[in-house]
This record gives structure tokens, C-alpha cells and sequence, in this order.
């Protein structure tokens, strides 16, 4: 077994395979020679991890035993990213609203589990995927902030990026 | 206890001062790209002892965001160019930059989209080289600005249909080393053009260059053949077919996936295979060149991780000298001239083929050989996936010669195969012994599936003592007589009564069975599922 300590002191024990999917922990326990594996944390202060981190854990748990990709295959590496395949339970797993979605990118990000952050990529990638700029932009609430010169350059550029 | 663990942790993780951003800048950069763009790391990397981290992380959740050191300095770099009421842009360009590519099929169009969305989106992709690094080979302007967005990242070009000679041109004239080189497509027509010009250049040896497919429909003569020579330290996959090539002076050591049109000498061919210890998968369209000095038949190549392989023509002779310890699929497509046939009959031929079989050294992991020749009528294929093995002769007019083959076959590979299915091969009921005789051979056979006439004296002959694995059977246009029907029924009682029942029996397209509504009850005793139409 080995105990979690998120950054906001939540305890989680769980299996030590289960820990293991993620490769940050896995790595740290095997170097340190630990039981216990570090308060994940971003860019931007502390990272409050608790909720995504339980689904993080019930991610692993599903996924416990299970191969992990290698991390020395830039082919394979390519090819993973390329296909836009979800399984079942994980596309269920990941239907949460967006707040929810980017944090637990976040979280695999931090933690180095490549098959969720796969998993949380591809389906933004598959949200952005085929909509015009507008679309995205609310799909994501984010604001359009292009200067007029931009907005001229990028329309230039959509005319060639047609070309036959 | 757990207060203790805590504390350990917390001792033992512990991040630098003040000066931290640039470990978390390093970090994020870090996981941001490929692994080929960076340097190999073994694991995330630890943050180096200090003061303790948690104190400070707990202490700076309840400053402003202006106030927090370290990490923060970062995130409020980052925020200058980012819409914050965004929710999607708390994710670190980095991986906001690894979003594009996850899409399947992603067009160019897509590419542009996404970088249209807003500044920071913009700022990031354009930032991003590794999104710019494939081509298409279409639009000349395209392809300029892709190569200046990619930096000094090497490109993967892949051109569906005929490439735009300008486009290449552009690009073998770029600086940028070439990792892919696909022109799976091309026209034949345009091949003198292509052969002498701008593919030869495109395939000049660079370290970066890993995959090599081009690939014309049709052989077409040619005055010159395109030469492939020098180092190839990195490549992986050499796809030459339709496009004969003469290979001097070649290394390519990390060579997994061969595919060769051309005219060789054996000497040569052997010396080629000979060098790529890795090879994985390879295919042959080769016109051999007689030697002045044949190869000695003792000459032997290992390739000791070769898979799959196919052979278009001289396959046997080239066979003969290669030991393939985990071959699993092979196809032989022979075209063999009927002189050296002898006669030229079926007999000769499955004799010649039979002969060539007693001499290969093959693995009984074997799951498929495919086999069969144009032109001359005579056709033999067996495959099978998964540990399966069928077997589709036509126009195979001497059974026994067919059945001497399937025991050369035996010999070597199917002493574990599961799965056998039969069609169309024609025996007297006088011979049939030589198909049961081959059946008994397959120990581990739980499924067989049969075309062809007296399926049920094949199996009664098989008795209670062999093929102690058979559970299902199926039998496909069977005999038109009573004796056919009976010996089924007989076969299946027989076996149930022995202890090694058949599960499931399947009798299809068959004539109206002699069968009354008793038969079926009485089958029913001996085999839980009966499926009769």
C-alpha cells in the first residue's frame, strides 16, 4: 500500500499498483526508495488536486495491471496521439463538464499518466475538430483578441491553407 | 503515524527557494513535446532539497496572486498573453499545444483553424514546430510557411497522388533534414521524371531520415535504375516497390520493414538480408540474376526476428538459404515457367513445391502460408489467423499429390493447430485414407471445417483415437448419398460414447437430408448443438 498527501493534506492510500500507473509516482518511489509520493502542484501556485485527484485514482484503479506505453518509441508515441479511438469506460469517465476535463489533464500532466492525458487530448481534440474559429471560441468561452492586422493575416492564411 | 509518513514526504520532496520558476518552466517545457525533440530522460525529474515545500505552497494559497513567488512568477508570465476567463487556458501552452495533434485525420485546414481561435492559442501553436513538421506536398505556399513554422525540425512529407514537382523541389532544397519520405502513389507515367530528379534527391542518406516509401502501380521498363546508396543510420522502413533500384554500398542497420523491386543476383540478395539484423517484415519483387559463381547451398542467412514475409517469384530459391526461427506469415506468389516443372502437370508441381518445403527450416509458430501461382491455373493457398490453417485448392487434379504436399506441411508446422478448414479438395472415396491420415496428425485440432466429398468416411476414419480436441465440426455440401449422412451419424456416436463428444455439428447446403424427425432426436443425444439446413 502507499499513502497520497495531496497538497491540501488529503490522505489516500491505495495499492501499490494502482500508484504506479502514475509514472511520476512510480519513478519517485523507485528512486527514493518512499512509500509516499509528492504534493502535486502546477505552474501558478498550489494546485488544488483533491477532486481531480479522486478521479485520477479511479482512473488508475480501472487501468490497475494494465501495460503502460513506453516512453522510447517516438512511432508508437505518434500513433497513440493519432487515433482518436476512446474506449467505453473511458470516454464515460471523462464526460465531465470542461472545468473538470482540464483539470484532470492537468493532474495526468503532473503526475505522468500518459494513457489519461491521451484520453483528456483527444477529446478536446475531437471537441475542436471540425469547428470554424467562432464555434470554438464558444464552445470555450474564450474571447476573440486578434487586432484588425491579425485578423486580415489569418484570413490570408485560410485562403492558402485551402489550396488543392 | 501518518503524521510521521507526512513529514518524510515533505522532508524528502522538497522544491528550491525563490528561484524555482525556472525548474517549473524547465519541467513544463520538459513534458510539452515528443520525446525525439529533447533529450532522454529516465524519469520526471525530482526537485532538487530546500526548504520545505508544503509549508511555503500552504502559506502562499492565501496571498494575492501578486505576492506569490516562485511557481506563480510563471503563471502570471503566462497570463500576460492569456485570456484568463477562458477556462481551457489554465492549461500550460505546453499541452495546450499538444492538442492538434491528437486529431485523426488533421488537414491543414485544421492546423490554420485552430491558430485563428485567439492570440494566446495562436502564440502557442505557432510556437509549437513539432505541429508544422508534416507535409502534403501541395501548395507551394503551404509548404513554405510549414517549413519556416517547423524550424529546424525534420520534415515528414507524404504525398497522396502525384506530387507537385515545384513542392519538391522547395523541399530538397530546404535545409531541413527529411524524417518521412512517402510517395505511395505515384503515376507511372511521371516516373522518368520523378526517378532521376527529385526523388533520388529526397532520398539522399541523412541521419534524421527514418521511413522511405515510394511505391508505383505497374512496372514500367526503365534505361536507369535509381541507386539507394550510403548510411542510413536511423531508417526504419525502406518501401521501394514498382520502382527498380540498384542498392551499392547501403547501410541501414536499424532496417525493420524491407520492400524491393529489382533484378539481383542470390549472392546479393543474401549479402542484403545478411545486414539487417532486425529486419521484421520484408517483401520481394525480385527478377533474379543468374551468377557466374552460384551460391553455395550451404550459405545460410538467420534473420532471427523476421515475421512476415512475402516473396513475388523465386521465393523458393531464395528461401532455401534464409532461417526464419519466428516466421508466423509467408507468402510465396510463384510464377514458375513450366519448364521447370518437368511435364508441367499438378503432380510435378506440388512434387517441386513439396521438395522445396522438406528443405526450409521453418517454425512451427507458423500460422499462414499463402501460396499460388498466375497464369498457370494451379492455385494452393493456405492461411490461417489466430493458429488456423485453410486450405482452398483449385484445379488440383492429383489429390494424392495435393495430400503428399499437406504432409510436407505437417512435418513442419501444425502439429498445434486448432482451426483447419478445407474447401474444394476432390478426393475418391479410394483415397480418402490420405486426408485422415493427415488429419490425425493434427493433435490439438478442436475445429474443422470441410468442402468436400465423403467428408464422413474422412472422419470415421479418424476413430475414437485421434483428434481428441475435435468439437466442432462443419460440413459443407456434402455427398448426396445416405452413406454420407449415416457415417455422420455414426462418427458423432461414436465419439460421444468414447467420452470426447462434439459439441457443435453445423450440415450446410446440403441436398434434402434423408433425415425424419427420429434422426434429429437421436443426433441431439450425441451433439448439444445441431444446426442442419
Amino acid at each position: 500500500m502507499v499513502l497520497l498527501v495531496t497538497s491540501d493534506n488529503k490522505n489516500f492510500v491505495v495499492d501499490r499498483e494502482v500508484a504506479d500507473r502514475s509514472v511520476f509516482v512510480k519513478n519517485t518511489l523507485e528512486a527514493r526508495g518512499l512509500s509516499i509520493a509528492t504534493p502535486p502542484m502546477l505552474n501558478g501556485g498550489c494546485f488544488e488536486l483533491t477532486s481531480p485527484f479522486l478521479q485520477v485514482l479511479e482512473y488508475c484503479q480501472h487501468h490497475r495491471g494494465e501495460p503502460l506505453p513506453t516512453t522510447d518509441d517516438a512511432n508508437a508515441d505518434e500513433n497513440r496521439k493519432r487515433t482518436t479511438d476512446i474506449g467505453e469506460w473511458d470516454r464515460k469517465f471523462i464526460t465531465v463538464d470542461h472545468e473538470m476535463l482540464f483539470e484532470i489533464i492537468l493532474a495526468a500532466n503532473y503526475l505522468d499518466i500518459k494513457p489519461l492525458l491521451d484520453v483528456g487530448c483527444k477529446t478536446i481534440g475531437n471537441m475542436v475538430k471540425g469547428k470554424s474559429p467562432e464555434e470554438v471560441r464558444k464552445l470555450f468561452d474564450i474571447v476573440n483578441d486578434f487586432t484588425p492586422e491579425e485578423e486580415a493575416q489569418i484570413k490570408k492564411e485560410n485562403e492558402w491553407a485551402e489550396d488543392p | 503515524m501518518l503524521q510521521d509518513a507526512t513529514q518524510m514526504l515533505r522532508t524528502e520532496l522538497e522544491y528550491p527557494g525563490s528561484d524555482d520558476t525556472s525548474v517549473w518552466h524547465n519541467l513544463n517545457l520538459f513534458r510539452a513535446f515528443p520525446p525525439q525533440q529533447h533529450p532522454p530522460r529516465s524519469s520526471p525529474p525530482l526537485p532538487p532539497s530546500s526548504p520545505a515545500l508544503s509549508v511555503r505552497l500552504d502559506s502562499s494559497r492565501n496571498l494575492g496572486p501578486e505576492q506569490r513567488s516562485g511557481p506563480r512568477k510563471f503563471s502570471v508570465a503566462t497570463a500576460m498573453f492569456t485570456d484568463t476567463h477562458a477556462p481551457i487556458n489554465k492549461l500550460p501552452p505546453e499541452i495546450l499545444g499538444m492538442i492538434p495533434a491528437y486529431q485523426a485525420g488533421q488537414t491543414a485546414k485544421d492546423l490554420v483553424t485552430v491558430s485563428s481561435v485567439c492570440s494566446h492559442w495562436r502564440n502557442t501553436f505557432l510556437a509549437t514546430p513539432s505541429l508544422w513538421t508534416k507535409l502534403d506536398g501541395k501548395g507551394i505556399e503551404r509548404t513554405r510557411v510549414w517549413l519556416k513554422r517547423s524550424r529546424s525540425l525534420p520534415i515528414q512529407l507524404w504525398v497522396e497522388g502525384s506530387p507537385d514537382p515545384k513542392v519538391l523541389e522547395y523541399i530538397w532544397k530546404h535545409p531541413h533534414g527529411l524524417e518521412v519520405v512517402g510517395l505511395p502513389d505515384l503515376d507511372a507515367r511521371n516516373l522518368p521524371l520523378f526517378t532521376h530528379g527529385y526523388i533520388s534527391k529526397l532520398l539522399r542518406p541523412t541521419p534524421s531520415l527514418r521511413h522511405i516509401c515510394v511505391e508505383v502501380e505497374g512496372l514500367i521498363g526503365f534505361d536507369t535504375l535509381m541507386t539507394i546508396a550510403g548510411d542510413y543510420p536511423s531508417l526504419e522502413v525502406l518501401h521501394l516497390m514498382g520502382v527498380p533500384v540498384s542498392i551499392k554500398q547501403f547501410s541501414a542497420p536499424n532496417l525493420r520493414q524491407l520492400s524491393l523491386t529489382g533484378e539481383f543476383g542470390l549472392a546479393k540478395i543474401l549479402d542484403l538480408l545478411d545486414s539487417f539484423p532486425l529486419l521484421e517484415c520484408l517483401a520481394f519483387r525480385l527478377h533474379l540474376q543468374e551468377e557466374a559463381v552460384p551460391v553455395s547451398t550451404e550459405r545460410k542467412v538467420v534473420l532471427g526476428r523476421l515475421s512476415q514475409a512475402n516473396f513475388f517469384y523465386h521465393g523458393f530459391r531464395i528461401l532455401q538459404h534464409l532461417s526464419l526461427p519466428v516466421i508466423n506469415d509467408l507468402k510465396l506468389i510463384e510464377d514458375i515457367p513450366v519448364d521447370q516443372l518437368g511435364a508441367g502437370t499438378t503432380n510435378d508441381y506440388t512434387r517441386f513445391l513439396s521438395r522445396a518445403f522438406d528443405d526450409l527450416p521453418m517454425s512451427r509458430q507458423i500460422n499462414t502460408i499463402s501460396f499460388y501461382t498466375k497464369g498457370s491455373c494451379r492455385i494452393l493457398f493456405l492461411s490461417g489467423p489466430n493458429g488456423g490453417m485453410e486450405l482452398v485448392t483449385h484445379k488440383i487434379d492429383n489429390p494424392a499429390a495435393c495430400i503428399t504436399l499437406l504432409h510436407s506441411f505437417v512435418r513442419h508446422s501444425f502439429e498445434s493447430l486448432q482451426s483447419l478448414s478445407i474447401s474444394n479438395l476432390y478426393v475418391p472415396l479410394s483415397d480418402i485414407v490420405l486426408v485422415s491420415d493427415f488429419l490425425k496428425l493434427l493433435t490439438g485440432l478442436q475445429s474443422l471445417m470441410m468442402q468436400q466429398s465423403f467428408a464422413s468416411q474422412c472422419l470415421l476414419a479418424l476413430g475414437t483415437d485421434s483428434c481428441l480436441q475435435l468439437q466442432d465440426i462443419e460440413v459443407q455440401r456434402p455427398s448426396p448419398w445416405l452413406l454420407e449422412y449415416s457415417g455422420l451419424m455414426k462418427f458423432v456416436q461414436d465419439r460421444s460414447e468414447a467420452g470426447i463428444p462434439i459439441q457443435r455439428l453445423v450440415v450446410s447446403n446440403s441436398f434434402p437430408a434423408p433425415l425424419d424427425v427420429e434422426d434429429m432426436k437421436t443426433l441431439l443425444k450425441y451433439v448439444k448443438y445441431v444446426a442442419w439446413h
